[in-house]
């Protein structure tokens, strides 16, 4: 393989050996869990609210279904992936199939107080379309599910699933937006128009 | 808007420059760790570097144990090449493309078109340039121009009840309703991975809008290109490089998706194709190694007194030299660049001024005044069409006597020759002067015959 060798060779390079001792390696700083600091839900709720999302504390899960009845208006379309809350939809395996679902429900694997980003995967989710097809998104999330920072969102999600059987993954942070046209941003470009999380205890 | 789709418009390519640094400086404030972050995105790039063949031979195994096809491109003819063949492997008529610079740099449009193989953009900015609207227009605008092409429209689903209003937000949910109608019936999609982690076998986009997630979900043929320096260990690392990515970019935070993809979905096919395109060969030049450091986040374009001078006079380059040359391929060796990017790029570097501001802001302290000067240096011995004239000016001007004959006969021929003649000799610079009847005697002469004149006098 010509590309690989050419690699092989930059590598040996002198020149990469200065690069090499020059930079020791940093290692980002083990911070709070939620579940320990609740200054991490009080940032996490802040910041969703600054990507233009929208958090909802919830007393139990037996207050999710007229929570969601409050957002939903009559006529519109609602999938729910999630057992404490019914839905008007049924599942669809085609993802095309799921084109005009105005509200889809489903739970998050963790969300993250410094960005307030939600992490999805195709677990929760069924098909990797669901939270970019669905017009609104809920997503149902435990406070002891908050972590601090990106990166440790990323060693807890790893470490949580060894086998990696996960296909698929995303982390949200707020609603789709986009700024072609007179370079505002504005929300709901082809991903959903709105991101609202259910917060349980 | 992206800064190089306001190039027409020098005010408003200043407007969003300005709101831009605004973005990031503020940013920059408000985070405090900001240095350290910067540090640990460059470590992780170097580290990266370090290791990039095996890296790389690591990613190809655990892509292919989740099935998912990889190929192996070592320019962009070759890159095109392959999607060309997998299009019709696949029997695909048609392709949706993401928003990438590295798509861009192969040129797989032009091969596309040679194939007769339909390319629409999933993001909105690319669908209002595919429609023949230059995006740096304001909203009103851009309303009259889809009116206008919607009027004359055969399709009737295009055709608004009602006329557009001159909002961005109105017009936005238009453009949405219209790009989804195209993703969701496309069969096949490619897009740049942003970064790939080895040990996970997991592929990165980064993006606001989704298209790109969206297209990814329904396509049945899902097709990734990936530049081989965006490799590094795991997701922790990539995390790192998203970290300084987003603020640099656009002045986010964070960008709105961050997709990790590891397998195609049940009864699809995915491919990633891995492109190198002249940069194993940089990384082994002293020089321009570094240059697999760069993130493409733009923040050297922000930062770059060019640009801001630049808007002034539109005919001058109005990107960053550095950024421009990392766009136009500028790592690469001469051989394996384009001509047309050869004679831009000898321009290019030129106009750096090496104050350093690109270096001083990049996020991952790519050495860029390093490459830059090493550019310069191999330009100035591209033999050129201007320097091929400047070295006969020099063989001429070599000896006052040839001089003086030169001069004679050049003074003579400005008589007789039209205006018309001038401007295909001088080009542009011949257009914008106002040429005068050329005196009789040259300096030289004249001044000889004054003296004379006093001496006899």
């Amino acid at each position: 393989m010509q590309i690989l060798t050419a690699l092989r060779q930059a590598e040996r390079q002198p020149h990469r050996e200065d690069v090499a001792t020059a930079r020791a390696s940093t290692v980002e700083p083990k911070r709070c869990l939620a579940s320990a600091a609740p200054a991490c839900v009080a940032q996490f709720m802040a910041e969703l609210a600054q990507v233009g999302g929208q958090c909802i504390a919830v007393a139990d899960r037996s207050a999710l279904m007229p929570t969601i009845e409050g957002l939903v208006t009559n006529g519109q379309s609602l999938l729910s992936l999630c057992h404490e809350v019914a839905g008007n939809r049924q599942f669809q395996s085609a993802p095309e199939a799921l084109h005009d679902i105005d509200w889809a429900v489903c739970h998050a694997q963790l969300g993250i107080a410094e960005s307030g980003a939600i992490l999805l995967d195709d677990r929760q989710c069924g098909q990797r379309v669901l939270p970019i097809i669905a017009e609104q998104l809920i997503v149902v999330l435990e406070q002891r599910q908050i972590v601090a920072t990106m990166s440790q969102a990323v060693e807890f999600w790893l470490q949580a699933n060894p086998e990696l059987d996960w296909g698929w993954g995303s982390f949200l942070v707020g609603p789709s937006s986009s700024h072609a046209i007179d370079d505002q941003w504005i929300r709901g470009a082809q991903g959903g128009c709105s991101l609202t999380v259910l917060l349980l205890p | 808007m992206s800064l190089v789709d306001a190039l027409g418009d020098p005010p408003k390519h200043q407007a969003i420059l300005n709101a831009r640094r605004r973005q990031r400086q503020q940013q920059h404030r408000l985070q405090d760790r900001w240095d350290q972050w910067q540090q640990q995105a460059t470590a992780v790039k170097q580290r990266s570097q370090m290791r990039l063949s095996q890296l790389l031979v690591q990613l190809e195994q655990r892509l292919q144990q989740q099935g998912v096809q990889v190929h192996w491109a070592k320019d962009g003819v070759e890159h095109n090449h392959q999607v060309v063949s997998l299009l019709q492997r696949h029997q695909c008529q048609s392709l949706v493309q993401g928003a990438s610079r590295l798509l861009q740099e192969c040129d797989l449009a032009a091969a596309l078109t040679a194939q007769n193989i339909s390319l629409s953009p999933s993001d909105m900015a690319g669908k209002l340039r595919q429609s023949g609207i230059d995006t740096s227009m304001n909203s009103a605008q851009i309303a009259q121009q889809l009116q206008a092409q919607r009027a004359n429209s055969t399709d009737v689903t295009a055709k608004p009840a009602e006329p557009l209003m001159p909002c961005p937000v109105l017009l936005t949910k238009t453009l949405r309703y219209q790009i989804r109608q195209q993703l969701l019936h496309c069969e096949a999609v490619i897009v740049e991975a942003k970064w790939a982690a080895a040990e996970a076998g997991a592929l990165v986009l980064c993006g606001n809008e989704g298209d790109q997630e969206l297209a990814l979900g329904i396509a049945p043929v899902q097709i990734f290109s990936l530049a081989l320096d965006s490799v590094v260990a795991n997701l922790t690392e990539v995390m790192a490089l998203a970290r300084v990515y987003g603020p640099n970019t656009t002045g986010q935070r964070w960008r709105t998706y961050h997709s990790i993809y590891r397998r195609p979905r049940p009864n699809t096919q995915m491919h990633l194709i891995i492109v190198d395109n002249g940069r194993s060969q940089a990384l082994q030049h002293p020089n321009l190694s570094g240059l697999s450091q760069c993130i493409g986040c733009d923040a050297c374009d922000l930062h770059c007194p060019v640009v801001v001078a630049s808007t002034e006079f539109p005919s001058v380059h109005q990107t960053a030299p550095v950024s421009a040359a990392l766009r136009h391929g500028m790592p690469l060796p001469l051989n394996l660049a384009h001509d047309k990017t050869q004679a831009a790029n000898s321009s290019i570097s030129g106009l750096c001024t090496g104050c350093g501001a690109c270096e001083v802001v990049c996020p991952t302290q790519v050495p860029l005044l390093r490459a830059m000067g090493h550019w310069r240096h191999q330009h100035r011995f591209m033999p050129s069409p201007q320097w091929r004239h400047g070295m006969r000016l020099r063989t001429l001007c070599a000896s006052p006597s040839r001089l003086r004959l030169a001069g004679q006969w050049a003074r003579r021929l400005r008589r007789w020759l039209p205006n018309s003649a001038l401007t295909l000799l001088f080009g542009h610079w011949g257009t914008s002067l106002a040429m005068q009847q050329p005196a009789n005697l040259s300096v030289e002469q004249w001044f000889a015959q004054r003296q004379t004149n006093k001496g006899m006098s």
